[in-house]
Parts: structure tokens; sequence; C-alpha cells
């Protein structure tokens, strides 16, 4: 019986077998980091959206006596501002901008509460969300889903305008 | 010689590429972890931010006598809607009122917020973290109203904060013509910046003050016969925003009934028909104003065809506080007395009959909508008692004739005093309005 006593090849066998493990986690780890690092953009985003908001977070009427500087039942929630703001915090990881329903952010703005009440007091809630996209192979196949939705909400308090009568 | 290998080399990469992994994995997890740790922390700080924010609109907004708890709740309910709903296991949200710490510890104006949060670890736990605690804090002022007296209680206010613009005759506080001017118990503050803020265009007035003239701006050289001599830059200026404003509503048209020189008003408004100015009586005679508030939406001009009361009683015996008094609040218009009327007016100074407190003590109010022109000419017969508050109007006291007596604060954007007479003002702070300065709500820490 022969026996084989050259070591000739050993390493590149182990290291084979075991980058193919060490891409894999570290592919995972990658792929976590980024999904983290998108999360983090979406939240300060809605932060920076939610801050705005409480300070401007309607429109006010331009039809007396109800352009007054207070906000009165049935005035219009300042979506286009606080979306526009919430858009301009950051333009990466994520292209804050691309507004595409499948592959962009959407940005919901909405009273906090349900009372549609945009004045002091009460609070405004922005929410930003983006679908991530797994770029790692095989992972989709271990998962069984090829993006992974992401959502970061805040509530702001509102600081201005007086409610009105 | 033959070399013999000490030992086999089977498995060497393998424990090398597990050692990398181990560091590889440690740097992941640093990265990862770390950045949890600072993005919780950043969310319980807005969180912190907010919450506090909210707690302390809730408490300025809240009837100050009332015991409640209710900014706490508030503060917490809106902590809860940013994740951090005081479950006592991942995280602690605790409010002070007054601060346990810091710089406004024990200060009952202040709110205080902390949050305790735990940041559950991913990587970490592999070298035995399962979590990392975050602490955060956060203080708001929350001001409550105060009652106060308008401007400190002087009796000659100009509100003006600047100096004046070009064609802009009104400078914020002149002293002219050759008059005199004394203030009992009281002075003259002026709130311009302006250098100068207080001139004197006149030829031999004198102006006399118990409590000095202060001039937050500065004073034009040579001006004389003041005494005590105005002090420039004497303080800081006072932001006309601090003090809350009346806000008046008239709802029921008022009357004017009478003829034959004896005329009666009931308050209420009157308004522009016929572009009138208030009071639209025929012919000379007496007006008598009834107690209560009175919305001259064109202002009030009076001649000297009319003498105008508040004194009820036949024959006038002063002032009766349950039954007498008015309050003037003019949303459009000037307001002219000249010196051939007798004008007689005092401020309602009683709660009696459901009186709105909040307007005690107050003649006139003209709105900062309207920048009026109120010009008041002296007559030894007139009396006014009662602040008149006019922050965007331009007010000139003309001394023509005897002794013109007042005992008034009054607030304009600007002032003039002229004439060749005599102007005596006894400042009674009794006799004049209070006022409650804005709640306040900031975040201070």
């Amino acid at each position: 019986m022969k026996k084989f006593m050259s070591e000739r090849g050993q390493s590149l066998v182990e290291l084979g077998v075991s980058l193919l493990i060490l891409m894999y986690l570290l592919s995972g780890a990658a792929e976590f980091g980024v999904l983290f690092f998108q999360f983090v953009q979406l939240r300060d985003a809605a932060q920076e959206g939610a801050l705005y908001g409480s300070m401007n977070p309607w429109i006010d009427s331009t039809t007396a006596p109800y352009n007054d500087g207070k906000f009165e039942a049935g005035e219009a929630l300042n979506q286009a501002g606080i979306e526009a703001r919430v858009r301009a915090a950051s333009s990466s990881p994520i292209d804050l901008n691309n507004s595409d329903p499948i592959t962009g952010v959407t940005v919901l703005v909405s009273s906090s509460d349900g009372s549609n009440m945009l004045c002091e007091g009460h609070g405004i809630q922005v929410e930003v969300k983006y679908d991530h996209h797994i770029f790692m192979p095989f992972i989709p196949k271990l998962i069984g889903q090829t993006k992974i939705p992401l959502s970061a909400t805040v509530v702001d308090t509102i600081l201005t305008p007086l409610c009105g009568p | 010689m033959k070399i013999s290998m000490p030992s086999t080399q089977r498995g060497q990469a393998l424990v090398m590429i597990a050692l990398a992994a181990i560091g590889l994995f440690a740097f992941t997890a640093l990265a990862i972890d770390g950045s949890a740790i600072f993005s919780d922390r950043r969310h319980a700080q807005n969180a912190a931010d907010t919450g506090v924010l909210q707690a302390a609109l809730t408490k300025v907004r809240t009837d100050p006598t009332l015991p409640s708890t209710q900014w706490e709740l508030d503060g917490l309910a809106r902590a809860k809607s940013n994740g951090y709903d005081d479950n006592g296991i991942t995280n602690d949200v605790l409010f002070y009122n007054p601060p346990i710490s810091g710089p406004y510890q024990g200060n009952n104006q202040y709110i205080q917020v902390k949050i305790r949060s735990d940041v559950k670890l991913f990587f970490a736990r592999i070298v035995g973290w399962q979590k990392f605690t975050n602490n955060v804090e956060a203080v708001a002022r929350a001001a409550t109203p105060e009652v106060t007296t308008w401007y400190d209680g002087k009796a000659l206010v100009s509100v003006m904060k600047g100096c004046r613009t070009p064609g802009d005759p009104h400078d914020p506080f002149v002293i002219g013509g050759n008059g005199t001017t004394i203030i009992n118990n009281s002075g003259i503050f002026v709130n311009s910046i302006c250098d100068p803020a207080f001139e004197d265009n006149g030829n031999s007035n004198l102006v006399t003050t118990s409590q000095g003239v202060c001039v937050v701006g500065g004073v034009e050289p040579g001006v004389n016969g003041v005494n005590p001599p105005p002090d420039d830059h004497c303080s800081s200026q006072i932001d006309p925003a601090k003090y809350q404003l009346l806000n008046p509503q008239c709802d029921t048209p008022g009357s004017i009934t009478g003829s034959g020189g004896n005329y009666e008003a009931w308050p209420g408004y009157f308004d522009r028909t016929g572009n009138k100015t208030f009071p639209d009586v025929n012919g000379s005679g007496k007006l008598k104003l009834h107690k209560g508030i009175y919305c001259l939406e064109n202002g009030i001009s009076l001649n000297g065809q009319v003498d105008i009361t508040t004194d009820l009683d036949t024959p006038a015996n002063g002032h009766d506080a349950d039954t007498e008094g008015v309050l003037l609040f003019i949303p459009d218009g000037d307001v002219i007395f000249n010196g051939g009327a007798t004008v007689n007016l005092h401020a309602v100074s009683s709660l009696y009959g459901g009186f709105p407190e909040r307007f005690l003590n107050y003649l006139i109010y003209i709105p900062p909508t309207n920048e009026a022109n109120v010009t008041i000419t002296g007559n030894s017969g007139s009396t006014f008692t009662g602040t008149i508050l006019a922050p965007a109007s331009h007010i000139t006291l003309d001394g023509s004739g005897n002794t013109f007596s007042l005992d008034t604060q009054i607030i304009g954007y600007d002032n003039t005093i002229t004439g060749s007479g005599y102007i005596n003002i006894t400042f009674n702070q009794a006799n004049n309005g209070m006022t409650l300065t804005q709640p306040g709500v900031e975040l201070s820490q």
C-alpha cells in the first residue's frame, strides 16, 4: 500500500475551504453592514424632516380670515416642504432623491396622533421607506427573498404655529 | 544530512486563517456594533429633545394654578412614539421638574428628561458583550406666564427698537415746544438703540421726572431742561414680544342716543358706516359713556364741541368703580382729542358685572396692526385715568393751555411732547393695567 507523505498543496486546500466559509460569512457581514448603514441614513433623513416639520408643519391658507398665522382645521399639511427636506438630507449610500416606487425612497408625512392637528403641542410623523436589494450572491436563496424592506420613523413635537380657534 | 521535520504542517493555514478571521470579525463587530450604539444614542437624544419640548409645551399651556402631571404624561407619550416606552427593561424615561442635576438643578422653570437605553449588540456577543447602555438627557425651559407691569411701570414708553426710516418724521422720543412736563412716581423709557434716541427740539422746555429717563440708545448732545438728565445706554432693550397683548372682541353693535346736547353711548362696535369717526353726534354738548368696551373701527376724533365723560352721575361725582369706566379699542383710524373738548375718561377698574379681568385699567388699546396717530391736547378740565396701550402708534402730547393731568401709562411706538402748557402725569400702578409675560419654550441643554 502506497502511503502519501507529501504535504504539497495542503495549504492551498485548507485556504480554499476556509476562504469559502470565510467569504460567505464576510459577505453576510458586509451585507448587514451596508443594510445598517442605509437604515442609519434613512433615520437621519427622517429626523431631519421631522425637525423641519416641527417648525413648518402646515401651509397657511391664503384666504382671510384663515391666513392669520394660526392653524385652522382643514389647512394643508406641508408634505412637499418636509419631503424635500428629507430628500435633501443626504445622497449616499442611498440616493434619497430617487422617488421611483420600485427602486427609490418613499417619504410619508402625517399627523402622529391621527388628529390632523398640525399645530403646537401635537406630533408630526415622518416615515422614510426603502427596499434594500441584496447584492451578495447566495444570500437571496438562503433567506428566500431578494430585498429587505427598511423603514425609519421619527415623531417630533410641533412647536409652531399656534392652534387656531 | 537528512533534515527531519519536527512536526507536520498539516492544518497550519487553517489556524492562521482562523486567527485572521477572528481579527476580521472583531473589526466588523466594532464597526457594526459601534454604529448601532451611536445610532441609538442619536435616536435617543432626538427622543429626549422632542419629549422634553412636548412636556414643556404642555406645562406652559396648562393653568399653572392647577396641580397637574399631564406634562409628564405627554412627554412620556412623545418618547414612546419614538420607540422609548419606559418599559424598565430595555429603556427608562424619567422626567424631572425641577431638574435634579446640571446647571438648571432646582430651577422650577426647567424640565429635565433622562433616557437610558440598552442597545443589543450583534457581534460583540462573541466576546461576551451582550448590550451597551446609552444614557442621554435634555433640558427645556418652560416659562409659564407671569403677571407683570408694562416696561417696569414707566409712565411714558417708546417701544421703537431701531431708528426712524428715511422719510418717516417720527423719532423715538422728542421733546419740543416750551412747556413743562412733570412725571410723578415714575419716569420715561426709550427702547430705541438709535443714537440719538432722545432728542430735544424745544427752546425752553422743562421735563421733570421722579424716576429719571432711561434711554437704551444715545441722548442728543445739548439736551437741557430735563431733570434728572437722561441716562443714555441705561439698560438692555426690552423685547415688546415678551408681553401679552389684549384681544378684545366686539360682537354687538354699540349705540348713541340723545339730542339737544345730551347724549349717551353704550358699548359695542361702531363701524365705518358713512365713514364716521366716533362720536358722530350733531351739534355740541356732553356725551356720557356707559361702562364697557367700545370698538371704534374708524378711530375717534373729539373736537371742541362735545365733552365726553365716563362719569354717569349728575352732577358729576367722580369715578364709581363698579358701574363706570370704559376701554376704547381702536382697531383702525386715529385718536384725536383736541384742546377744546373736556375729556374725563376712566378705565374700568372693577370686575363687577362680569367685566374681564385682563382688560382692567386699560383706557385705550390700539393694536399693533393700527399705526395710528394719537394726539392728546391738554385742557385744564380733562383727566385721563388708565393705561393707553398703542405699541405701533405715534403719540403726541400737546401741553397747550393750563395744567393737563393724567394718571396713565402711555406706551407708544414713538412719543413727542410739545406745546407751551403744563402736562402733569402722576403714575399710579393701581390705576393702570397689568399684563402677562408670554409663555416660552426652549431647548436649553
